[in-house]
């Protein structure tokens, strides 16, 4: 299936209505939700991102794309998981314990999806229970978020944890530095939303 | 090794040693930038024109040469590497030492019964058949005159009483309470005795402003304000926590707001009254949590994890001395109560003014300043909720933006052919634009179809009006509108909005709003239900509600329901000196709201990004608002 400029624009635009709207009309009259997937949505929020990455397209923008981006997925996860659809690997997203921010967070845990990762969200306040818990769940990632240099110190609980395990350690929020993630043993570091998708890429992802 | 330094018409030499932050020496040149992020080379507040000389900028090394065009940098991310240099400071980046006062507010009328008065009471001499010594017979007298149970005196006051006390002297002494008991703070012969003075601050994020006050008259004398000092470190409440993790770090913010901010402007506000600072013998202070906690030398790190709790929400009355105040150095000083950790007293002074939770109608309080808080009250149920928005609508972070300072642009107002009128605070030429303006701005904008829903230029209009350019950031090249030509500007640049400018604003107001909506929906109310809607704060005092209500930032609500009541943090500070009962009302009611934390409300971030558009993704939340998309 080629691309449908409807659905790629809709996305960009972040019209929530417009993508629920034709990905219905899609997937009514038939279309392979896999290629829905692979040859507009994914391409959509990709080319976002790379905007966001040059600068032509800021937060406020992206988080709207986003999450007209997560309508439409809504309705095609359940397919997918019918068909039995390969993400280009599973994850695990989570903000750490002491820290309720999650809008960043959020945004990463979405490009991700976007961009073809199994994305599970464990959200705020998580401990190491809950990221080894996702690590139980296949995930073979695990990114964590902060915001505050009081919550930051927890990365390296995290980091610690999973040492052994096989699993890749990204982290990212506000304070967080390149030079943190060396000093704790993380394996990567993400500067905004899309770093972390190109991260991930590099890190696990298929591209 | 000597570093040539101009800026405007004055020009000096500073001695440097390799490898130091080129803002690091000017600060110790008595030159202090704007290093509001904290020197992270993020906030462009430090730029700098570097002329003949070699430095270092981030990782690369840049030479000058005598003969070649100036280098623009960033003062924290500079080295100077020669010998010889030359620099030139834009007068934009040097940090603005005089702030405007934005402190307008009506202290309700009242009997003054302040927590300071001066007592003159008559010491009958020491009675052969009943002995007793100087201090009962003042004691004595001070419990029949005041009338008070409990008095107690200060040690220097004791000292200073044998010479006061003559033969059946009439003494006054100065006298404040402390809970139950009065203290003597001071104690001299009635004739010499200097009425006491008390001082009220609003220990704001961004600005400080300092009431001196008379207790006896119930009024105010002197108002100054400056930028709180610790902005050269930390630009937001969130970046402040961060930077004090290290015990040497507190102690430098507690002294950047005491001594370099409280203590400027005390001498300030006595000199112009024609006062010794230590006749200021109490000082009532409010602000956020995480001020008070820094204006005390409190840790504030357990504000910033969960259960983000204070070190303490409710003060007693602290010791001049152990804060290093410019005043008496026994003098009371008062932290207004908070009501959580990231709602503090200057918001329980806003319910106090405001009066809201009395009131049986819905009624919102919005603070807002780089923490906005939100209160929503109903027949005495509360529930209030802070949202970060941001230094953007107090002009920092923005390209040109300026805090309302004269230079300033304080309100825009332009049509399709993009003719800007602009207003300038203390008129002339404009340095900037402060945050009343953009919201001027977007809105005129969006009314003209100049920006659209999504906070973008009609590029087009802009160059076929000549307004167009575009600018490099840091992190890309961004469209952006000439707003006043080079020619006009006091800086010789031109004063332009970018792109990167709407969206800091549309996250700004995006969050204000959605802390709005998040309460409004948990009680299940809608926003025509709101009969009363009171702004508090510095900048809202100076913004144009139609307007902010096109932004999306204000609920689109009948404007006559909107009160201002401007500083509200200030007028509690001085109502605590000056009404007996103002704190015990304050220390009651921060019992009252209900806290919501936002980032555990589910509709939060839904709301959040329907709040990113002008004025709204939910464009029927927005009916006045002509042009909304439908």
């Amino acid at each position: 299936m080629a691309k449908i400029e409807e659905l790629y624009n809709a996305i960009c635009k972040g019209d929530r209505k417009q993508v629920e709207q034709i990905v219905n009309q899609q997937v009514a009259a038939g279309a392979k939700v896999v290629e829905l997937l692979n040859d507009s949505m994914i391409p959509a929020m990709r080319s976002m991102g790379d905007k966001f990455s040059r600068n032509e397209v800021y937060v406020p923008e992206m988080l709207i794309a986003a999450r007209a981006m997560q309508a439409g997925l809504k309705i095609i996860e359940p397919i997918l998981a019918q068909t039995g659809h390969k993400p280009l690997a599973r994850v695990c997203i989570g903000t750490v314990k002491g820290d309720l921010h999650d809008i960043g967070k959020n945004l990463v845990a979405m490009m991700l999806k976007g961009a073809g990762y199994e994305v599970d969200d464990l959200g705020v306040d998580c401990d190491v229970t809950k990221f080894e818990a996702g690590v139980g769940r296949g995930a073979q990632a695990v990114l964590c978020s902060a915001l505050l240099t009081t919550t930051m110190p927890y990365m390296r609980t995290v980091a610690d944890a999973m040492k052994g395990k096989g699993v890749k350690v990204i982290i990212g929020g506000a304070p967080v530095t390149q030079q943190y993630a060396s000093e704790i043993g993380a394996d990567g570091y993400g500067a905004d939303a899309n770093e972390a998708v190109k991260i991930m890429d590099a890190q696990v992802g298929a591209r | 090794m000597a570093l040539q330094i101009t800026t405007g018409e004055r020009s000096l030499r500073v001695e440097h040693a390799a490898g130091v932050p080129l803002a690091a020496l000017l600060e110790r040149a008595g030159l202090p930038l704007n290093t509001r992020c904290g020197g992270q080379g993020v906030c462009h507040g430090c730029r700098v024109r570097l002329g003949a000389g070699t430095y270092r900028i981030g990782r690369e090394t840049v030479t000058v040469l005598a003969d070649g065009a100036a280098r623009e940098a960033l003062a924290c991310q500079t080295c100077v590497l020669s010998a010889e240099a030359r620099v030139e400071l834009p007068a934009t980046s040097l940090l603005e030492t005089a702030g405007q006062i934005v402190d307008d507010f009506v202290l309700p009328p009242a009997v003054p019964d302040a927590t300071v008065r001066p007592c003159t009471v008559t010491v009958p001499p020491p009675a052969a058949e009943a002995p007793a010594s100087d201090w009962e017979r003042l004691a004595a007298a001070l419990q029949a005159a005041l009338p008070a149970e409990q008095v107690e005196i200060e040690l220097g006051a004791l000292r200073a009483l044998p010479a006061a006390l003559p033969a059946d002297a009439r003494v006054t002494a100065t006298v404040a309470q402390d809970a139950a008991v009065w203290r003597v703070l001071d104690v001299a012969p009635a004739e010499v005795a200097a009425p006491p003075l008390v001082a009220a601050v609003d220990i704001g994020t961004t600005t400080v402003v300092v009431a001196l006050a008379d207790p006896v008259r119930g009024v105010i004398l002197r108002r100054a304000a400056q930028y709180n000092q610790q902005i050269k470190k930390a630009d937001d409440v969130a970046a402040r926590i961060s930077y004090c993790q290290r015990p040497e770090d507190l102690q430098r913010l507690q002294e950047l707001v005491v001594q370099q901010t409280i203590n400027p402007l005390l001498q300030q506000v006595c000199a112009a009254a024609g006062a010794a600072p230590e006749r200021v013998v109490r000082l009532a202070a409010a602000g956020n949590t995480v001020m008070a906690h820094l204006f005390l030398g409190l840790s504030p790190a357990s504000i910033g994890r969960l259960p983000f709790q204070a070190v303490r929400r409710v003060h007693p009355a602290y010791r001049a001395r152990d804060l290093g105040l410019a005043m008496h150095p026994a003098g009371l000083v008062d932290v207004l109560p908070a009501i959580a950790g990231y709602i503090g007293g200057d918001v329980a002074a806003d319910l106090h003014v405001a009066q809201l939770l009395p009131r049986p109608e819905l009624s919102v309080l919005v603070d807002m300043g780089t923490n906005s808080e939100v209160i929503l009250s109903a027949g005495g149920e509360a529930l209030a909720c802070a949202t970060a928005a941001g230094p953007a609508f107090e002009g920092a972070g923005l390209l040109h933006g300026r805090r309302a300072a004269p230079g300033a642009i304080e309100h825009v107002a332009f049509g399709p052919a993009l003719d800007f009128q602009c207003t300038v605070i203390g008129g002339g030429r404009p340095d900037g634009l402060c945050g009343s303006a953009i919201i001027d701005f977007v809105a005129e904008g969006f009314r003209c179809g100049l920006i659209n829903a999504q906070g973008r230029f009609d590029v087009a209009r802009l160059k076929q009006r000549g307004c167009y350019t575009h600018i490099h950031l840091k992190q890309g090249a961004t469209h952006a509108c000439v707003l006043v030509p080079a020619a006009d500007s006091a800086t010789g640049h031109a004063i332009s909005v970018t792109e990167w400018d709407l969206s800091q604003i549309l996250k700004a107001k995006a969050a204000t709003y959605a802390g709005l909506q998040s309460l409004l929906r948990l009680q299940g109310r809608r926003r025509g239900e709101i009969r009363r809607f009171v702004l508090s704060g510095g900048f809202a005092r100076h913004i144009n509600l139609r307007n902010a209500v096109t932004l999306g930032l204000l609920p689109d609500i009948p404007l006559d329901r909107f009160e201002v009541i401007g500083n509200g943090a200030l007028a509690g500070a001085c109502l605590a000196l000056l009404d007996r009962g103002a704190l015990p009302a304050m220390t009651e009611l921060v019992r009252r709201p209900r806290v919501v934390e936002l980032n555990l409300t589910p509709d939060f971030e839904n709301n959040f990004i329907d709040a990113l558009l002008i004025p709204n993704l939910n464009a029927d939340q927005f009916p006045s608002v002509a042009g909304a998309p439908a």
